[in-house]
């Protein structure tokens, strides 16, 4: 097995010519040395462990598991490959802890040295190149907002009841979203710090994950105001699965937005195609004809949508009685106006929202009811509207990678 | 496992090459090459994104197979990299010329023209 010898710690990827990350997906340069991958001694620990399940067949349960993927302890959540879902049943506050905060990794969690930290802004768009340090970042004007953050494939795993076909990727239930209280610079303030120049275009933004993950947003919306740098969650550094130290928080946007561990940002004067903007996070399927959208292979996707679900297992299970059911709700284009309920195929209700709050537009409500559960087997069904207009559709439409699904779906209760 | 066991601690078995292309179809064409599956089209574009064969074979080994991240024995996953990347023609052929072993770490992952 090949071995990766001296790679140093480096926080800050080299001067890698623009032109070159734009097409990054088919030209991807990646040289050594860019960030830190994992040392020599982690990736012999993942070999060892490896080896460790294989040859002595231990109870898989009793092994911790040899891949240091994330820093946060692992066992509150549901697991998908890399991935953690949030158990929503487990969460009890408006605000989702940050050790409860589900966690979606392109690569595992970095290590990323504070100190030597520095942010590179620069490309054709930008007046002058910036290197920013931590100290740097932190003495511009801050801003904090309450933003809820969902994975574009959240529901993913529903799909099957949704349309009769699976979708290909992790099968999220309904736990890939939570809800934070983030805290950091404007982007647009370091955007201006840079310069930007009247041809800029869109501003990519590079983490410094082993894939450098990256997602490019137009010059507009990384100047909205709500577009951050945040520094802190719900009132701590960032941890390092959520980012640290810097995190874009991009409201609105499907969590593959909001890039984690930025090491970089790109400031160009045309459109950026990368990863997460052609064969990843895009719509593909009949009603996108891939040629429509050349050079990705479906439609990207950068709004989410409107979702209520409830904050119980899948499927639940009840004793007969009242019971206080809640849930959460949340749209990316404003506060949620109301969220109704439905028993069975019955009449819709309204649900007491428990969070209405127009002045946190970015943030999830809780909704809660009471329901008189009988014996016997029940589908609840919720649906959200939103300040917007925008509302839950009945009906979902299929698309091959499984996002977006928002749906009106019956959630199994068992009372007994 | 008690095969697996037997493959792994053998002194003589574990230098028993591994056929990639075998051990890809047995441990992940099943959901990623499976009609109706739900694993993602293995596509170069996809692959190349990953930046390096080290950074892919890292990514393989912590979160692959999916439901049972890091199960495979080591020679499973070189041997899978190895068939990856070359039949997705992601790397120079030189690189594998008389080399048994999986590419160097460094090597830049390239969608074939």
């Amino acid at each position: 097995m090949s071995r990766e010898e001296g790679r140093e710690t480096r926080v800050v990827g080299p001067a890698d010519a623009v032109a070159e990350e734009r097409d990054a997906v088919s030209e991807r340069a990646a040289t050594e040395g860019r960030g830190r991958a994992l040392s020599r001694r982690d990736a012999l620990a993942v070999v060892a462990g490896g080896l460790g399940l294989a040859a002595c067949g231990r109870d898989d349960s009793a092994v911790a598991g040899p891949a240091p993927i994330w820093v946060k302890d692992p066992s509150p959540f549901v697991r998908h490959g890399t991935n953690l879902e949030t158990r929503l049943e487990d969460l009890r506050g408006f605000l989702t802890p940050n050790e409860q905060f589900f966690v979606r990794n392109h690569a595992p969690t970095p290590t990323l040295d504070p100190a030597s930290y520095r942010l590179e802004v620069s490309g054709p768009g930008v007046r002058r190149q910036l290197q920013l340090s931590l100290d740097d970042l932190e003495g511009l004007p801050s801003r904090t907002l309450v933003a809820y953050m969902e994975c574009a494939g959240n529901w993913r795993g529903f799909f099957p009841a949704a349309t009769g076909r699976t979708a290909t990727g992790s099968q999220w239930g309904a736990g890939a979203v939570g809800c934070a209280e983030w805290t950091g610079p404007r982007l647009s303030d370091v955007l201006e710090l840079a310069g930007v120049r009247p041809d800029a275009v869109d501003v990519n933004v590079v983490g410094l994950d082993e894939v450098r993950w990256a997602r490019p947003m137009p010059l507009a919306k990384a100047m909205d105001p709500a577009t951050i740098l945040a520094l802190s969650m719900n009132g701590a550094p960032l941890p390092p699965d959520h980012g640290f130290p810097v995190r874009v928080v991009v409201p609105g946007w499907v969590g593959s937005s909001s890039v984690k561990w930025v090491g970089r940002i790109e400031v160009v004067a045309e459109k950026v195609w990368v990863r997460s903007n052609t064969t990843s996070y895009v719509l593909v399927g009949d009603p996108w004809p891939q040629d429509r959208y050349a050079p990705a292979d479906g439609a990207p996707i950068t709004t989410g949508v409107i979702k209520s679900a409830l904050a119980l297992p899948r499927p639940a299970r009840l004793a007969p009685g009242r019971h206080r059911v809640r849930g959460f709700a949340y749209s990316p284009l404003g506060a949620v106006a109301q969220v109704e309920w439905s028993a069975d195929g019955g009449a819709w209700v309204q649900a007491r929202l428990i969070d209405p709050s127009p002045a946190l537009p970015h943030a999830w409500t809780r909704f809660e009811f009471e329901w008189t559960a009988a014996p016997g087997e029940h589908a609840l069904r919720t649906r959200a509207t939103g300040t917007a207009g925008d509302r839950q559709p009945m009906e979902a439409v299929h698309n091959d990678k499984g996002y977006l699904l928002n749906a009106v779906l019956p959630h199994r209760v068992q009372v007994a | 496992m008690v095969a697996c066991a037997l493959v792994a601690c053998g002194p003589e078995s574990s230098r028993t090459p591994v056929d990639g292309a075998e051990a890809y179809a047995v441990r992940c064409g099943y959901c990623h090459d499976a009609p109706g599956s739900v694993g993602t089209a293995l596509t170069p574009r996809l692959l190349a994104s990953y930046g390096t064969a080290g950074a892919l074979g890292r990514y393989l080994r912590v979160a692959m197979p999916h439901e049972a991240p890091g199960s495979l024995e080591a020679a499973e996953y070189d041997a899978i990299l190895t068939y990856l990347t070359r039949s997705r023609g992601l790397l120079a052929d030189s690189l594998f010329d008389g080399v048994a072993g999986t590419p160097p770490d460094s090597a830049a992952l390239r969608v074939s023209p």
